[in-house]
């Protein structure tokens, strides 16, 4: 589960400028691919059918090629289909296979054919595609090209319709969501008032009620992806698309509390979640309930308490994820954090450090790590 | 009123069958003319154009096989079925198979399908040799092959992990002709290609390489 870099050599039997060089059978050139991995939002590798790690050109960034099929999107239909392909046809611009290092219409390189159809299903479904029509898309030239080997996929080489699928499941699937920008002052309070009542209902079981009990449920939930904040996704400014958060796999149960109290309304109503989301918060009657874990507890420059994140989750949280102390999860940006959520775009993994714009995911570790930067 | 009464009224220089076979000609030489430079010249336009179409078909929701069948033949099926409804009102109208227009129509038709395409490209190439035929001799002048052979590049398209490539090719050793050298040799080809080649004589010497690869 973390991204690799990795450098492939591949070989192209070369063009030959004379009869006697192709009766030679010489000529093969060889060249190296920088590659790299895809780690998604929820800290997946992107893999094939099989497992296997599909590898892209270490310049692809899928946050852009998102924006991209989006700003196809907004064509009119009869230019759409044709801006698209432009960009994918030999030496386009998202043609992976010949656009790599840097380069474009670079030899072919057979490493980034899986990403290549990838790429396609990524943007086509962020243009507003639909899956039968990308496949037939895909399939049009090998129809033409080669009729021998076009399936019954639309023209398709049969390897190829999986990938498509694969990345037009993985844009639904908001694996890419856009990067979260982690705001100042995001954390005015615990993160679970910054999220919909239902939201917390999903995970929990119940409402939130505030007793310690939630909160020891709510970080590891938040580490396993059952519930994210809300807060801390808030730049979406050139996306309408929100992260979407898988139905949790396992609900933490507990038993419930009766309905009706104020503290329940008041989240029902989203009264909470206003005040946690409004600038200039000023200290609620939250905090008074919030039990506070004196040595992790986090305070705002102007000396309120922001949140408490209890360490000790040692059945879900690995030491490393959430370490004991500010400084420690200082020190842990730059480790095994980057290593494993690396960067989307065109620098890869280990290479922003303290780049605390790339975040992208929100887990305990990156949870931890925000707060620590404020 | 025979077709061929209505050939030969003064004044009527082109009447409505003709009018059939000026308009399919036109057709299908777009076609084959559309994809002849979109192959060659690596522009989407013709496939664009598939694609719109096959968004169309998509759009009826017919079961995935049914689709793809129409897709992949949209083209012939639209024009053809037209064509086909078109000249059996007029055989029906005029009580005669003797309409060279029509019958000209239906026989376009059936070779466009069979063959015809290609032969089509075929005499694009001859006419691109052809036009450009000094500048293509002195491009062989200029090559390390003179005079003996020379390979010039003639187009190329790709998508995805296909690809085509054409060559215009000076062979005055004989060896393509002879079949020492395959055509799907010619050209780049990626370590798990598998490629077709497809070769055609333009001149005495000069000859039109396809070789078309898909990944495996």
């Amino acid at each position: 589960m973390a991204q690799e870099l990795r450098t492939f050599t591949q070989r192209v039997t070369d063009e030959k400028s004379r009869l006697d060089r192709i009766l030679n059978r010489g000529g093969t050139r060889v060249f190296n691919v920088q590659a790299k991995t895809l780690v998604d939002q929820f800290g997946n590798d992107i893999v094939d059918a099989n497992g296997d790690k599909i590898w892209f050109p270490v310049t692809f960034d899928p946050s852009a090629a998102i924006a991209f099929g989006k700003s196809l999107g907004r064509l009119p239909a009869s230019t759409k289909s044709a801006a698209m392909l432009l960009s994918f046809v030999r030496g386009g611009p998202w043609d992976l296979q010949r656009s790599y290092n840097g380069q474009s219409n670079a030899p072919f390189a057979e490493v980034f054919t899986r990403a290549a159809s990838y790429a396609l299903g990524l943007v086509g479904a962020a243009a507003g595609h639909s899956q039968t029509a990308l496949m037939a898309g895909g399939g049009l030239h090998n129809l033409v090209v080669n009729p021998k080997t076009a399936g019954l996929n639309f023209g398709n080489n049969p390897k190829n319709p999986p990938f498509i699928a694969q990345g037009f499941r993985d844009y639904f699937g908001s694996v890419f969501a856009p990067p979260a920008m982690i705001l100042p002052r995001t954390f005015q309070g615990n993160p679970a008032f910054s999220m919909p009542a239902d939201r917390i209902k999903t995970a929990f079981d119940h409402s939130f009620n505030g007793l310690p009990d939630n909160f020891n449920r709510l970080a590891p939930s938040v580490i396993n992806g059952n519930v994210a904040p809300a807060a801390g996704f808030g730049s979406h400014a050139n996306t309408e698309r929100r992260p979407s958060y898988s139905l949790p796999a396992t609900i933490v149960t507990s038993t419930p509390t009766p309905p009706g109290s104020w503290l329940n309304s008041m989240i029902r109503n989203g009264e909470v979640d206003r005040i946690a989301r409004s600038e200039g918060t000023s200290p609620s009657p939250m905090w008074r309930v919030t039990p506070a874990f004196e040595p992790d507890a986090v305070h705002s420059p102007d000396g309120y308490f922001v949140g408490n994140f209890p360490t000790a989750f040692p059945a879900i949280a690995p030491p490393t994820a959430v370490p004991s102390s500010r400084n420690a999860a200082s020190q842990n940006r730059e480790g095994p954090f980057d290593t494993r959520f690396g960067s989307w775009g065109s620098s890869p993994a280990n290479t922003h450090g303290s780049d605390q714009s790339k975040a992208s995911v929100f887990d305990g570790g990156r949870l931890q790590s925000a707060i620590s930067l404020r | 009123m025979s077709a061929t009464e209505a050939a030969s009224r003064p004044g009527e220089l082109i009447n409505s069958d003709r009018m059939l076979l000026a308009v399919l000609s036109v057709l299908l030489l777009s076609h084959a003319g559309l994809y002849y430079v979109c192959l060659r010249f690596n522009l989407p336009f013709a496939f664009a154009f598939a694609w719109s179409a096959a968004s169309f078909v998509l759009d009826l929701h017919l079961p995935e096989s049914i689709a793809s069948a129409i897709i992949e033949n949209f083209f012939m099926l639209v024009v053809g079925e037209s064509y086909a409804f078109i000249l059996t009102i007029r055989f029906i109208e005029l009580q005669t198979w003797k309409s060279p227009s029509l019958l000209s129509c239906a026989v376009l038709l059936v070779g466009y399908n069979f063959g015809g395409a290609d032969a089509l490209d075929y005499c694009f190439d001859q006419i691109r040799f052809q036009f450009n035929r000094p500048a293509y001799l002195a491009m062989a002048k200029s090559g390390e092959g003179w005079p003996d052979s020379a390979v010039i590049r003639w187009g190329e398209s790709g998508f995805l992990d296909t690809s085509i490539q054409y060559y215009l090719v000076m062979d005055r050793t004989g060896a393509l002709a002879r079949g020492e050298i395959k055509p799907e040799q010619f050209g780049w080809k990626a370590e798990h290609m598998k490629c077709n080649g497809l070769q055609s004589r333009l001149s005495n010497d000069f000859y039109s390489i396809t070789v078309s690869c898909v990944g495996t």
